[in-house]
């Protein structure tokens, strides 16, 4: 269990986290989004050790990671634009972190190095952005770790490896009973691969749910009727956004889907659909609940 | 750094990836000290025939060479190694490894260290092994190596405790040249204000201690090297105990930096946001009393220099805080009129502090009580006999007491009122031979004929270097000089009395004759020969002559006998001489000068060395010449008139008739040297040199051939024998003269001629018109000196 408990952390006068506290439950794909500048990274950042909170902590099995060289050991992270030096290849690159990661394994390595498209002795530097992420990830899966830590991890990478990617990461999931972490702000690849969310705005949770929990927990729905429809009719219900075209009317509605359902027929429409919404979808609407939507960017 | 961290696991992995990380730094280091060491040296060697010194000339200059390029890539490589912790991506990486933040610190300044100090051993060691031909070389060489190794990891631990507290790679280097420099320039400034404005302070004991590189790491090694040459082995230690000191103490900074430092200051400021303000300040203090100072000195306007100096450091001040505010800042974005309060802060204070120096702030007068000191090295010789220190304490305070009444008080910078410049007489002093070192007429003080009864020492420096018995020294250099101006400020007749007494010292005596007093020496003497000699002077020029008289025996009961004999006359001398050229003016016969006082026996001691390496050091209080070629030295020793022991000696053992007659077949052919100083060829000239030649000569026969002390024969004797002198030379005059007309300006000759001497041809030569009569004359006047000399002393000369 990864317990985030109420971490703060600053940048001079900007608060970046505020606060923050919840739980990563061990063996989940967790992703974790929100908004530019909500501070996914910088939690990650904590999450790993690199940056000290001002407030509170992040632990793993009740120990600090922070100036923890053993729990770090279990822990691996991938910054957003992952850094190589001048010469670094993979190849020398993995001896330094089979020397730090008693987890580190030779075998998975040396398959990870048939299965990735770049050579291991090539300078780093000089790969494509998607070739770096590759072999960034090809090392931090070798290493095994109990907690995986990815920023953006999909950018840049071709279809193919993306599938590829997140099948070695619920493989790993798998056969590890590993953590892992992803903030992405592709939330369509974190649909596929994640099974619990963590939604951030302005260094404050948002949202922390099962993914199914945290879909089934907001609705879409088309509805129409042959007679005028005030606002007020749905007062009842936790409208979170409503919007006409002529007289169909698409609603966003928070709370239980069954109660909805029977609560929108009792009022006798002539053409009603509650529709699945995407992860982009959840997003979007929980982030207007908190007033960062379009219009608000805009005024 | 504690033992955890040393054995910690993840230090080595760490520490080869670091080290792999400055490979390319490693590598143009190597191949540098490379060239510059085994191979230049190998290079010269081959195609050098000479060997020995030239060896280690080259072994010195190749290891300062090594120095310079120790501290260029130490501070590339401690830019390089932290460098890590300037950018937001490897902190991502280097944080997120599983090792703490100390093990993170030591194994990058291990690494670093390995790869600067690794290959300078190396081939520090090589070059000493290529070029080194002596012992003292190899405790040179080997003291370098250690001296650097020690620079190398305090400006390492430096670099990189300055690493931890910027966010960049730029801002590291910048403060850490801009500290380096910032303290070096902050204490040059104020001890250069410091020697400019108060009287007698020695910029030079600045180099005596090491603060001057107290806190500028990369300054170390260098000063250790000019410690080391220098022999100030106090302050050599000093500094190496400073050294390891700055080393603990900035590994302890360092320590603590990188445990508390934010990840997140890479690429973003300063993690300390107090430095950038040090160092701003400091430059503002640097530069602008830098260019202050030159254009107080540029301006020479008496009093309102200073107001020069202040204008000038408040604009240049600025100028430096606000260029490196927006270097720091990377634009106007910073605060900077905030920021400035600092600056009027520190120039405020900073000007405080140095107009504070007009006042002396006390060290202009300050004189050391005697009883607090061990030893004082007064013009160049260390005194430990608390009766001299006390002396020579005296002899400050004549000098100090007239300080302030002689120079304007407030001192002012550029004063040039009182030509004072301590750094330039000290290099005058150095860099001058003998004569220039003690200056006194004293030969005959008692005599009527002598005026000016003053000593000097070191004619314009005096130096006064106290050691105390605890605590720190004092040094103190005046520039000194007799003129009649001065005289009014001085109390000299007081000083003269005081010099008087610490000259005729048993201490002084005994330094001063060091291997006459050293009974082990004798046997190690080759060869001991009585010279006659004397200065002349005529018009502003003067010579030293002397001419070989006696060779005495070698032979070890004669020669303890006659050092017994002269230790004990100069024991007994109660006016003793310092046994360095001695100049004596006599104002008797106006514009013409001959030395009066400075015919003598002098004895030359040649002594072997006792061992390589065992040649003395220069010492200005005997006459010294080494011969590097034969393995000899030379020690030359005045035998006074009345030195009756050493001549009862002489005369015991039948030398001195030897000594007799070479003197008269000298002193008969000194006609002819005459003419070197006979540029003006006129009777009225001629005449007077010739006078002059005369006395010279009846006061050296006394000495040298009648055995008779000069002054009682002055005093019996000077005034008839001037008489009768100027009245024979009255008629010798107009015999030679009165029958030929005397133009205003001598006829010359030109004639081109071959100087076999210097083996060239010179293209003229002008030669007096009179020097047949001139010759004449002076025959006469010498035949007749000798007679009154032979005649007043009764005795009948050998000649």
């Amino acid at each position: 269990m990864l317990e985030i408990k109420n971490v703060t952390k600053k940048f001079g006068e900007k608060t970046a986290l505020n606060g923050l506290s919840f739980n990563i439950p061990t063996g989940s794909v967790f992703g974790l989004i929100g908004s530019n500048g909500s501070g996914k990274s910088t939690l990650l950042r904590v999450i790993s050790g690199v940056y000290e909170p001002d407030g509170g902590s992040v632990e793993i099995d009740g120990v600090s990671t922070f100036e923890n060289p053993e729990v770090k050991a279990q822990c691996f992270f991938i910054s957003d634009f992952p850094y190589f030096y001048n010469n670094s290849t993979v190849a020398n690159l993995s001896v330094l972190y089979k020397s730090m990661y008693p987890s580190w394994s030779d075998d998975k390595f040396r398959k990870l190095a048939c299965m990735f498209p770049i050579g291991i002795n090539d300078r780093i530097i000089n790969m494509s952005k998607g070739m770096q992420r590759q072999a960034a990830l090809m090392l931090a899966l070798s290493v095994s770790p109990k907690y995986l830590m990815l920023d953006e991890i999909f950018d840049g990478l071709d279809p193919v490896v993306r599938q590829l990617i997140k099948k070695l990461l619920v493989e790993m999931v798998t056969e590890n009973n590993s953590t892992i972490i992803i903030a992405s702000h592709n939330l369509r690849e974190l649909e596929d691969v994640c099974d619990h969310i963590g939604l951030i705005h302005s260094g404050g949770i948002v949202l922390e749910k099962e993914l199914d929990e945290a879909k089934l927990g907001i609705h879409r729905v088309q509805i129409v009727f042959d007679h005028d429809v005030g606002e007020g009719m749905f007062s009842e219900l936790n409208v979170v956004k409503m919007q006409r075209q002529g007289k169909l009317i698409n609603l966003t509605i928070k709370g239980d889907g069954e109660q909805i359902e029977k609560y929108l027929r009792g009022m006798q429409p002539t053409y009603m659909e509650m529709l699945p919404l995407t992860l982009e979808e959840v997003f979007i609407s929980e982030m207007e609940v908190v007033g960062y939507d379009i219009d608000n960017i805009i005024k | 750094m504690t033992l955890t961290t040393l054995s910690s696991k993840e230090l080595k992995p760490l520490y080869k990836w670091a080290l792999k990380r400055n490979k390319s730094v490693m590598i143009i280091y190597s191949l540098f000290l490379l060239v510059f060491g085994p191979i230049l040296n190998m290079y010269i060697i081959s195609s050098s025939s000479s060997y020995g010194s030239d060896y280690e000339e080259l072994s010195i200059i190749t290891l300062i060479i090594y120095q310079v390029l120790a501290a260029f890539f130490t501070f590339v490589s401690s830019l390089k190694t932290f460098s890590y912790l300037h950018n937001k991506r490897s902190v991502d990486m280097f944080g997120a490894l599983p090792a703490n933040r100390t093990t993170m610190y030591v194994s990058h300044l291990l690494a670093g260290l390995t790869s600067i100090s690794g290959p300078y051993f190396v081939m520090s060691i090589l070059t000493l092994g290529i070029t080194t031909r002596t012992g003292d070389m190899l405790k040179f060489g080997l003291y370098t190596v250690g001296t650097t190794l020690l620079m190398i990891i305090a400006a390492y631990v430096f670099t990189s405790l300055i690493a931890y507290c910027c966010g960049t790679v730029i801002d590291t280097a910048i403060v850490t040249i801009g500290a380096n420099a910032i303290w070096v320039g902050i204490i040059g400034i104020y001890y250069g204000f410091i020697t400019e404005m108060i009287p007698g302070v020695d910029f030079e004991a600045i180099i005596d201690t090491p603060l001057l590189v107290l806190f500028a790491p990369y300054g170390f090694s260098i000063m250790g090297t000019v410690y080391y040459e220098m022999e100030q082995t106090g302050s050599l230690v000093t500094l190496l105990i400073w050294n390891l000191i700055f080393i603990a103490g900035m590994l302890f900074l360092a320590l603590l930096a990188a445990n508390k430092r934010k990840a997140e200051t890479s690429q973003n400021g300063f993690a300390v946001k107090w430095l950038p303000m040090v160092i701003k300040a400091g430059a503002s203090v640097v530069c602008g009393g830098f260019i202050g100072v030159i254009a107080a000195e540029v301006a020479d306007s008496g009093y309102n220099n200073m107001f020069v100096f202040c204008f000038w450091y408040v604009i240049i001040g600025l100028v430096a805080f606000t260029i490196l505010h927006i270097i720091f800042a990377r634009g106007f974005k910073g605060k900077l009129l905030p920021s400035l309060f600092t600056y009027l802060g520190t120039t405020a204070a900073a000007i405080a502090v140095l107009f504070g120096f007009s006042f002396g702030m006390g060290m202009d007068t300050y004189v050391p009580n005697p009883a607090t000191v061990k030893s004082v090295t007064f013009d160049n010789t260390e005194f430990k006999d608390p009766e001299n220190i006390k002396t020579i304490t005296e002899i400050h305070k004549v000098i100090t007491a007239g300080i302030r009444y002689e120079n304007e008080y407030p001192y002012y910078l550029g004063d040039d009122s009182y030509s004072y410049d301590p750094y330039y007489t000290k290099s005058y002093y150095d860099d001058t031979y003998a004569d220039d070192e003690l200056y006194t007429d004293d030969v005959y003080s008692n005599s009527k004929t002598t005026t000016n009864n003053y000593y000097l020492v070191n004619q314009a420096n005096c130096s006064f270097i106290y050691k105390r018995k605890v605590g720190f020294g004092v040094t103190r250099y005046y520039y000194m000089y007799v003129n009649n101006e001065r005289k009014n400020y001085y109390d000299y007749d007081k000083m003269n009395d005081l010099l008087t007494k610490l000259y005729s010292s048993e201490e002084y005596k005994k330094i001063a004759n060091q291997d006459l007093f050293d009974d082990e020496a004798t046997a190690n003497i080759v060869s001991a020969d009585l010279n006659y000699f004397y200065y002349t002077g005529y018009g502003k020029t003067s010579d030293y002559v002397s001419s070989g008289i006696a060779n005495l025996s070698t032979d070890e009961t004669f020669m303890q006998g006659f050092r017994e004999a002269l230790r004990q006359d100069i024991l007994e001398d109660p006016e003793y001489l310092p046994n360095v050229r001695i100049n004596y003016y006599k104002d008797n016969y106006g514009d013409l000068s001959l030395g009066l006082g400075d015919r003598c026996i002098e004895l030359q001691t040649v002594y072997k060395y006792e061992k390589e390496g065992s040649m003395p050091t220069f010492n200005s209080n005997y006459d010294y010449s080494p011969n590097y070629n034969d393995g000899t030295y030379t020690i030359t020793t005045l035998i006074k008139g009345s030195y009756k022991n050493t001549y009862k000696y002489l005369s015991d053992h039948q030398v001195v008739p030897k000594v007799i007659d070479n003197y008269s077949d000298f002193a008969f052919s000194y006609p002819q040297s005459y003419y070197d100083f006979c540029e003006d060829g006129r009777p009225d000239t001629l005449r007077k040199l010739t006078e002059d030649v005369s006395i010279e000569f009846a006061v050296t026969a006394c000495s040298t051939v009648y055995g008779v002390d000069p002054n009682e024969w002055l005093d019996k004797n000077y005034n008839d024998y001037k008489d009768a002198l100027l009245k024979k030379s009255d008629e010798l005059y107009k015999k030679y003269f009165d029958d030929l007309e005397t133009p205003d300006e001598p006829e010359t000759k030109y004639f081109s001629g071959y100087d076999e001497y210097y083996d060239s041809y010179y293209d003229e030569y002008s030669e007096p018109i009179y020097t047949k009569q001139a010759d004449n004359i002076l025959n006469e006047l010498l035949s007749f000196s000798f007679e009154y000399v032979e005649k007043s002393v009764n005795k009948k000369s050998v000649v």
